[in-house]
């Protein structure tokens, strides 16, 4: 088994006394396409920040290709790829410069590759960056990053800004870098369909916390909803182990647990004269399930 | 969970006025610069309270009143006071301004032939009729001041008669003009000062009347119980080129001496030959103190009429007009307090006061469309108005001051009343049309020129503004030429960009110096241009401070060289945002930091060579007297040390997050570059001869360096240590 690209042990990151991240542990395997997820304010853009060494940790461990991500070297960042959240490009530059100038740094830098892209999402070349739109800015970006074909791509809500098209267009280009050759995504969302079309694990961040870090088709498995018949009225201390929310009237109960197994079916079925019917739930319904107070 | 909503603290709704003065005083700009006033107040009552009534008259025209009537003075190039230095060190043969005590302690002023240049003299010692006539043979002798004429006879006076290329003559003491009936002058004097005219007035205007390019008189006029007599008055009246009477105030005896002559005499600019040069200096320390009250009032007004909600909030418009009318009440309280604590007139004063209104109206209405039609890409700067506030009223003031003190005396004694009236209308339009202006700055903003940043270098938060702005910023110009200064740079990037590739520390610096906005070497162009323009087009609107120019090039020379120093760090500061990615770039921390503090200071290098350059040419061009390679070699440690800290602090400032850390930074940066002031020019130019000791200058030497290298490894720490994520 391979080293994970990034692996993160007890991280904690505070801003002075505020603190942010608390006792985050990750493990992104090579070839791993992560989508993060957590409400806002919830430190998805802090926990990204540390993992790249653009904030310095408050104490626990990162590790990124292997490195320290403070001390990156300079081998290791020619293999990583980054597009912020609001992306900041020199305005008085045309995408021709920009490109060229970006080009310079980089070795494995696919001047093809990046035509493609920019062709792909209408990106004129004379276009001045003063003057391009959030979402050109971002799919500029996005060439960029991805025009050197990096090892493991950080994506901080790359799609936030984009249209529907070129949304698409986004998770087309990422598919197929993923595809061909083994690259590690991770990148943050909070537009899960997109997040279920491409991701191959999911991480949920909640208050600072990793809450849920596994492959996403597990996490489909274990997260499920329960509506519950029984033969009489359900008492007042009516309780699911396990239960993430349990709503109940009279004889019927709803309620979604974490981490479904068939006894905990078969415990209900037989202490509450029950017929139990377990429903399948996509990302956006296991999100707010799992960030229901 | 009701007990829970209870505990929680209602956000109290203020007042309309209340929620303005909440936007104003939940900003630090604010409190910064009003720091800055206060400070400035404390100064100024400190200094009426310990110093007011030790103000002393000076002799006008005399000191620095004196060019305003000195239009030809000679250039005072190489000069040298035997005062104080050393006079074998002097080179006698190349000299041409001396300034003695005692001309018999300077032996080569009596040698034939020894000062064979010198053209101007002053001397403080009493001369005798030989030794006058001694001096009467130096044939480049322009300028002749003399402090005590009382051993002249009339006879020895006769020696100046063959004195052809004298045009300023100041004799002061002249026991004999008091008595004697007949004298003789100059012949082509074109300055005289004189006031030794007791009893032989008439005679002594007949005189000076002969002398045919006699421009400017200053002496002493005795009035009649009933004014000036006739016949004084025909006299001055048959001068054939006189422009300008200086003549002595006699104060409650006859107050209106002066303004009476001048309604005699129309064709004669008359003033008074004395007068307190402090009232200026502190008249003009009130204003930059209301100078900084107006700048506070703009940088709030800019930042609240920026934001949308300018547009769409009922009533916003006028409720911001309050500040603006308590700034303009402020100037106008200024205003009664210089008529109050410096005697000038009040209507004067008023105009002058309100006159920055005018500054910043115009400022915003000119200067700004020059930024924000992209002449030039200025993020981070686009506050033109302010910025022209802060550099512009401080230098004209000082230059008035300097350069026509009576006509500012003269003009804060009221006596100039329709100009201060046409000064104050305009300036009431300016405030009209200032507050107008930033009632339609929004609209303004997004549709022409939002890609610019409105709120300064120092507001973080600006920037975000400026990145999501950037979509409509030029899109009312889509079609149009892109400007020349950003087509320039397009050329430059087209040429350049493509044939880089990083690797090796030259074309990484290369990339790096792609990234700034424009270079140093653009800007020192660019602001010598402007500098140089300025000097010409105000030599042909006021031709009387011509010699005052003379002077200006060693402190305008500084000043271009201190802001070609800060804009490096200026623009270095605009790539903050972009720092996350640039961090991500193949290269390592420490290589990173590496380029940034090669890069800047390449960027500052020009700066140093011109630098140099420049004050190499003014060191041995004499303009700030003799020097020796000592002396040269010295300015140049020193010049070196003091930028070295202020790079090292700048560079620190560079990586700080709070606004107190980046003012505390450029408060040290801006401590060093005020600092030129002790390099050996700037001692010289204030005529500072402690420097030569080695006791002060080794340590002063010392610590300069100690305190750059300090500073670097602060620097180098603070940039090792950066968290770039929370910058951008």
């Amino acid at each position: 088994m391979t080293d994970p690209v990034i692996s993160t042990s007890h991280l904690k990151k505070s801003f002075g006394s505020k603190t942010v991240l608390q006792d985050v542990d990750m493990n992104v395997p090579a070839g791993a396409v992560v989508g993060l997820v957590g409400t806002n304010g919830s430190g998805k853009s802090t926990l990204i920040k540390c993992l790249l060494g653009l904030l310095k940790k408050t104490s626990g461990s990162i590790s990124l290709f292997g490195e320290d991500p403070w001390n990156l070297s300079a081998s290791a960042k020619s293999r990583l790829g980054y597009v912020p959240q609001i992306v900041k490009l020199y305005p008085w530059m045309k995408v021709k410069h920009i490109v060229a100038y970006t080009s310079a740094y980089y070795d494995a830098w696919d001047p093809a590759w990046a035509e493609t892209l920019l062709d792909r999402w209408e990106l004129p070349r004379d276009h001045r960056i003063a003057t391009m739109s959030p979402g050109q800015l971002q799919k500029l970006a996005l060439v960029l990053a991805l025009s050197y074909r990096p090892e493991l791509l950080v994506l901080d809500e790359p799609v936030a800004s984009l249209d529907p098209v070129a949304r698409r267009e986004f998770l087309s280009s990422l598919l197929e870098l993923c595809q061909h050759e083994q690259h590690t995504v991770l990148f943050s969302t909070h537009i899960t369909s997109d997040l279920e079309r491409v991701a191959s694990h999911l991480a949920i961040l909640k208050e600072g916390r990793i809450v849920l870090f596994d492959e996403l088709d597990a996490v489909k498995d274990r997260v499920k909803r329960l509506r519950i018949t029984a033969a009489n009225d359900l008492p007042a201390n009516f309780a699911v182990r396990g239960a993430l929310r349990s709503e109940f009237s009279h004889n019927r109960a709803m309620v979604a647990v974490g981490d479904l197994d068939d006894r905990l079916v078969g415990e209900l079925e037989e202490k509450w004269h029950a017929d139990v019917a377990v429903e399948d739930l996509n990302l956006e319904e296991i999100f707010l399930e799992l960030h229901h107070e | 969970m009701n007990n829970r909503i209870a505990k929680v603290a209602v956000i109290r709704r203020p007042s309309r006025l209340g929620a303005v003065w909440l936007s104003y005083r939940t900003r630090w700009l604010m409190w910064i610069l009003a720091a800055g006033v206060g400070c400035i107040l404390f100064g100024l009552v400190w200094s009426f309270w310990t110093d007011f009534r030790r103000s002393k008259v000076i002799p006008y025209p005399g000191a620095r009143a004196l060019t305003s009537a000195e239009p030809s003075a000679p250039s005072p190039i190489p000069s040298v006071s035997v005062v104080n230095r050393d006079v074998q060190k002097i080179d006698w043969a190349h000299l041409k301004s001396l300034t003695v005590t005692d001309v018999t302690l300077c032996k080569p002023l009596m040698e034939k032939g020894a000062i064979p240049q010198l053209e101007s003299l002053t001397i403080f010692g009493a001369i005798t009729d030989q030794q006058l006539a001694e001096l009467c043979t130096l044939h480049n002798l322009r300028s002749l001041t003399l402090y005590d004429g009382n051993s002249l006879t009339e006879k020895g006076l006769h020696a100046w008669k063959g004195q052809s290329r004298l045009e300023y003559l100041r004799v002061l003491g002249l026991t004999v003009a008091h008595t004697s009936p007949s004298l003789d002058w100059p012949p082509n004097v074109q300055t005289l000062i004189c006031d030794d005219t007791r009893g032989v007035v008439v005679q002594r205007l007949d005189e000076w009347r002969q002398l045919p390019k006699l421009t400017t008189l200053s002496t002493r006029l005795i009035p009649g119980e009933n004014g000036m007599p006739d016949e004084t008055l025909d006299s001055l009246k048959g001068f054939p080129v006189l422009q300008r009477l200086f003549v002595q105030e006699l104060g409650p005896y006859y107050p209106h001496l002066v303004s009476d002559l001048q309604s005699a005499l129309p064709n004669l600019r008359v003033r008074p030959n004395s007068f307190d040069p402090v009232v200026g200096q502190r008249a003009a320390t009130i204003l930059i103190c209301g100078l900084l009250a107006m700048i506070v009032m703009a940088v709030q007004l800019s930042s609240q009429f920026v934001t949308t909600a300018s547009l769409l909030m009922p009533q916003f418009a006028r409720s911001h007009l309050m500040p603006v009318i308590a700034v303009i009440l402020l100037m106008g309280g200024l205003s009664f307090g210089l008529d109050l604590f410096v005697g000038c007139s009040v209507v004067a004063s008023t105009g002058l006061c309100l006159a920055f209104v005018l500054i910043l109206a115009l400022g915003a209405r000119c200067i700004r469309y020059l930024t924000s039609l992209n002449v030039v890409p200025m993020p981070g700067f686009n506050s033109p108005q302010v910025v022209l506030a802060i550099v512009f009223p401080p230098m004209i003031l000082q230059f008035l001051l300097n350069s026509c003190g009576s006509e500012v005396d003269w003009f804060l004694r009221g006596e100039r009343p329709w100009f201060s009236l046409v000064l104050l209308v305009a300036s009431i339009w300016g405030a009209v049309d200032l507050f107008r202006w930033h009632i339609g700055l929004k609209r303004e903003l997004e549709e022409s020129d939002a890609g610019n940043v409105p709120l300064g270098m120092f507001d973080l938060g600006g920037w975000t503004n400026y990145w999501r702005k950037g979509q409509f910023a030029l899109q009312a110009g889509e079609g149009k030429r892109a400007p020349y200064a950003l087509r320039w740079m397009d050329s430059k990037n087209d040429r350049f960009i493509e044939r880089l590739q990083g690797g090796n520390p030259i074309t990484t610096l290369q990339l790096w110096r792609i990234g700034c906005v424009a270079s140093s070497r653009d800007w020192l162009q660019a602001t010598t241009l402007v500098i140089v323009a300025i000097w010409i087009a105000a030599a042909f609107l006021v031709p009387d401070t011509l010699s005052q120019f003379k002077q200006m090039p060693a402190f305008t020379g500084f000043q271009t060289l201190a802001m070609g120093l800060l804009l490096p760090l200026a623009f270095a500061f605009q790539r903050r945002p972009m720092q996350e990615i640039e961090l991500l770039r193949p290269v390592t921390r420490r290589d990173w930091v590496t380029t940034w503090f090669y890069g800047v200071a390449f960027e500052i290098l020009p700066v140093l060579v011109v630098g140099l350059v420049f004050g190499e040419i003014m060191l041995w061009s004499g303009t700030l007297g003799i020097w020796t390679v000592t002396d040269a070699l010295l300015a140049t440690v020193i010049f070196l040390g003091i930028l070295s800290v202020v790079f090292s602090f700048g560079m620190w400032a560079l990586t700080l997050n709070s606004l107190w850390k980046i003012a505390l930074a450029g408060f040290l940066g801006y401590c060093a570059l005020l600092s030129c002031l002790i390099t050996p020019p700037g001692l010289q130019f204030q005529k500072i001869e402690w420097w030569h000791t080695p006791t002060i200058m080794v340590p002063l030497i010392g610590g300069l360096y100690l305190t750059a290298g300090v500073g670097y490894w602060i620097a180098r720490r603070s940039w090792m240590n950066w968290e770039v994520g929370r910058s951008a």
